[in-house]
């Protein structure tokens, strides 16, 4: 299994940090046409990629500052894989 | 280590009866009914079910269990992600996360270090926030 290309798995950019409330862009560059999202504590989201590569997501306002957010597509034997930050202010 | 299926020992000469046939044939249909709900769950989509009994990122969630240590941690969200949509109650899934939590608490060569933090902070949400990803004897 090859590994991530880098820190944000190389097909899946997302920011490195975001607040509760937060409304964030996810670029999706692996060509996946869906992305799973998940917040420790909830369950897994399946989220659509849209014809620009794009997901628009917001972040929970009851999110956890200090948590994570794990973003991924999902795709076996190459998977690309983001986190993100959540900031603690 | 390599998680084999277990084997199922034959019954020693089964006493048939009409009342013991009834029983088995409930408790087919009970596991047939739960091992539908069970693969629509961790499908998430109705015609996955139909088509394919487990995602391929299923077997990959398992071989990064049970594979190079590295793989684990670079791939941890992956991991996580399936781990949460297979079911935390899997024992491969809890070998896997017991295993990824040894493997983030000390630096690794192999393996850069933000990206170890990265996957020790996931993890810590986890294995902190829900009591369904606590592991026993794990750490």
């Amino acid at each position: 299994m090859p590994a991530p290309q880098g820190p944000s798995g190389g097909g899946i950019s997302a920011p490195k940090t975001a607040a509760p409330g937060d409304r964030i862009t996810i670029d999706v560059a692996s060509g996946a046409t869906e992305i799973t999202i998940l917040i420790p504590g909830r369950p897994p989201e399946l989220h659509p990629v849209g014809p620009d590569g794009l997901v628009e997501f917001r972040i929970p306002s009851d999110a956890t500052p200090g948590g994570v957010v794990l973003i991924s597509d999902m795709k076996a034997g190459n998977p690309s894989s983001t986190t993100i930050d959540i900031e603690s202010s | 280590m390599l998680l084999k299926p277990v084997q199922l020992l034959e019954p020693e000469k089964p006493s048939v009866s009409r009342r013991s046939l009834l029983s088995a044939f409930a408790g087919l249909c009970g596991g047939v009914a739960v091992g539908l709900g069970s693969r629509a769950f961790v499908s998430a989509r109705p015609e996955d079910a139909e088509t394919s009994p487990l995602p391929d990122w299923h077997q990959e969630a398992l071989a990064l269990a049970d594979g190079p240590a590295r793989e684990l941690v670079l791939q941890h969200e992956f991991f996580l992600i399936a781990a949460a949509r297979i079911g935390f109650d899997d024992p491969v899934v809890r070998f896997g996360l017991a295993r990824l939590s040894l493997l983030v608490v000390e630096p690794r060569p192999d393996v850069p270090e933000a990206v170890r933090e990265r996957a020790r902070r996931s993890l810590d949400q986890f294995l902190g926030i829900d009591r369904r990803f606590a592991l026993e004897g794990g750490r």
